[in-house]
């Protein structure tokens, strides 16, 4: 192109745009159609891209949330169920041992209660002597109280559940109809070192600075035998019993200073956790929610604290418990309810030579509920849901198998759900299995 | 030429309106790309955060495989000791025996020559130094490949031994426990038991430094063995 031309054209294009009857020329019927249809077709596409992709995103958040929700209360709950039973440096308690008889595991020593007027409500225990002992002595505590489950029907939990959960229900505050309870205690922590002086009345632990200690406070005294439990005087940073609240002073040999066997004083009153689980209709709190709504929660519970929501949308909750028992240490898998009530007591391993006080009289003396402290692992089912209604669900895909209702894969829920009794919504759902070794078990 | 020579009739106007189905295109492109990443960044952190669990429960694993090497160890310890060498089960750590060794609590507990096996207890680092204070784990975990790739940890777990003294809670077994004399503070007839304590250390599946777990565990263990009138 020459330079010219080139100067032709700019000149044209600057005498157009400065007329300006030509911009208000206007497209013909053909174009403007043409260009409609085109562009309905473009949007169109693009709506329908951008809704597949909004309904995908919607979906995958749910599915995180449920993903999300059960990784974390999962996780929750093993970490408890991991330590239950734990008590620092547990004592075996070697008797006759023979590997067909008693399993290959040792029994542990259990606690020896030398208090008194000890409560301890939060155990499934009132913490008082075995029926039968004798009036102010040393007392053991079973390590049975330290694992405590309870399988709940639509009817009623059994074993019976303590005072202090909420009532099975369809209202806010209520259990979720059907859903078990458990509760487990352990000692966390490492305890203080200490140096000591004395034995029984006398006895005097000096502890390092910064110790958590106060006044009234049960101690519990973790040394080479069975750990002593005993009510705690606070002076600065010397702890002793409290003056005539040992039941038998002569039977409170905490050693010297420096003993061996890494003994730890633990304060039992604020370092040994008792945390129950449990699933609770909440209100909705999002203000956009329909009136009315309820959302089954887990709750955790620590001692007798206010308990608190570890994660939304759980609908259902199981534990099983692999439990050993004389026969030859076979594992069996029973709910609590079996393991209660259907096991008859004399198929626990001996008691801890503890409760050797008992056997003259009842030369088979087992503790009530003993297998509870033959607990090995604990199964724990959750079925979790979405939380919130996923718009545009076939009822395909609402489908989910929970292993404890048996069957054989995902079945499609029907209005209302089983064994909870409540409406299905527009929500998937997930089971979450764990699996959970109790190492620190007693026989 | 004749298309050059017609061109600029309406380059004013179309010059205005050929931007806009770009920008409005890539309007639109933008918002489904942002709601694609938004997507995919959610399966991203729930793969990452599934991930760092799967971590943890390695190490975890680890740790726990390790502590019951230690507990069965120590469980046929007396069986395995042999009088002639003087019936030790573990040598003692604080006499610069090497390892397995056991760190023994009547020297002084919490500094000095236990120091390291405290440290080893407490610390979350993954270092020689506080490594030191026990021994590998031997039997192999880590660098599997194949199908048991996938169980693989990143180096071995480490373990240590304590020995917590004599274990007071029981009297009664009858007779001596194989080739150990360290055991007999009973006698012949009520064979005294003495508890170790086993604590061990684990990496999980990645042992880069910004995603590394360590777990600890421990275990106190009582010797077993076996009941040969030896």
């Amino acid at each position: 192109m020459s330079a010219a031309s080139e100067m032709k054209i700019l000149r044209r294009a600057a005498s157009h745009s400065s007329g300006g009857g030509l911009r208000q020329r206007g497209l013909t019927l053909l174009e403007l159609m043409v260009a409609m249809v085109l562009g309905l077709l473009v949007s169109g596409g693009i709506v329908a891209l951008f809704s597949a992709t909004s309904r995908t995103n919607q979906v995958q958040t749910a599915l995180s949330r449920v993903q999300e929700n059960g990784r974390f209360a999962m996780g929750r709950m093993e970490a408890d169920l991991r330590m239950a039973g734990a008590l620092y440096r547990q004592v075996t308690t070697v008797r006759n041992w023979s590997q067909s008889g008693n399993g290959a595991l040792f029994p542990r020593a259990s606690i020896v209660v030398n208090a008194s007027g000890v409560t301890l409500n939060h155990l499934a225990t009132d913490g008082r002597p075995p029926s039968g002992w004798a009036a102010n002595e040393a007392y053991p505590l079973s390590a049975s109280f330290f694992v405590r489950g309870y399988e709940c029907s639509t009817g009623t939990c059994l074993p019976t559940l303590p005072t202090g959960f909420p009532a099975q229900g369809t209202t806010a505050g209520n259990r979720v109809v059907g859903s078990d309870v458990l509760t487990v205690s352990y000692l966390r922590g490492l305890g203080s070192v200490f140096t000591s002086t004395g034995t029984g009345a006398a006895t005097v632990f000096t502890l390092p600075a910064g110790h958590n200690f106060q006044a009234g406070d049960l101690a519990l005294f973790a040394g080479c035998s069975a750990p002593i439990l005993f009510r705690a005087a606070v002076a600065g940073n010397a702890v002793s019993p409290v003056s005539g609240s040992l039941l038998q002073p002569a039977q409170f040999l905490p050693g010297s200073a420096n003993a061996p066997c890494d003994s730890r004083l633990f304060n039992f009153t604020r370092d040994f956790i008792t945390a129950s689980y449990w699933l609770q209709l909440q209100a909705d709190t999002n203000p956009s929610a329909d009136a009315g709504r309820l959302i089954p929660t887990l709750m955790r519970r620590e001692g007798t604290d206010p308990a608190q929501e570890v994660a939304q949308g759980v609908e259902r909750l199981d534990f099983l418990y692999g439990v050993s028992t004389m026969n030859n240490g076979t594992v069996m898998y029973l709910t609590a309810n079996q393991l209660t009530s259907a096991l008859n007591d004399v198929r626990c391993s001996l008691p801890s030579p503890q409760f050797d006080r008992m056997q003259p009289a009842i030369p088979t003396y087992r503790e009530p509920n003993c297998l509870w402290r033959s607990v090995r692992s604990i199964e724990a089912h959750g079925l979790f849901n979405t939380v919130d209604d996923v718009g545009a669900m076939s009822p395909q895909d609402m489908a989910y198998w929970y292993s404890i209702d048996g069957g054989t894969g995902p079945v499609i829920p029907g209005v209302t759900m089983p064994v909870t009794g409540r409406p299905r919504h527009r929500m998937m759902r997930r089971e979450f299995v764990s699996l959970v070794s109790t190492r620190n078990g007693s026989n | 030429m004749s298309m050059k020579a017609n061109y600029p009739v309406y380059r004013g106007v179309q010059a205005r309106q050929r931007g806009a189905v770009l920008f409005v295109a890539l309007v639109f492109l933008i918002l489904l790309t942002l709601l694609g990443l938004a997507a995919s960044g959610n399966s991203i952190l729930q793969e990452r955060m599934t991930g760092g669990v799967r971590n943890r429960q390695l190490a975890l694993m680890g740790s726990e495989s390790a502590a019951r090497g230690g507990e069965t160890q120590v469980f046929t310890a007396p069986a395995r000791a042999n009088l002639s060498t003087g019936g030790m089960v573990f040598p003692s750590c604080s006499g610069g025996a090497p390892q397995p060794c056991a760190w023994d609590q009547l020297s002084a507990r919490y500094s000095g020559p236990r120091a390291p096996a405290t440290l080893f207890r407490t610390s979350r680092d993954w270092s020689a130094s506080v490594n030191s204070a026990g021994t590998t784990y031997t039997p192999v975990l880590s660098g599997l490949t194949g199908a048991a790739e996938t169980a693989s940890i990143a180096v071995q777990p480490v373990m240590m031994y304590e020995d917590l003294g004599l274990d007071s809670g029981g009297f009664a077994n009858p007779g001596r426990m194989g080739g150990s004399n360290e055991q007999e503070g009973g006698g012949t007839t009520n064979a005294q038991r003495r508890i170790y304590r086993v604590t061990a250390r684990s990496q999980g599946g990645n042992g880069e430094a910004a995603i590394r777990v360590n777990e600890v565990v421990y275990s106190s263990f009582t010797t077993g063995g076996s009941f040969t009138s030896n």
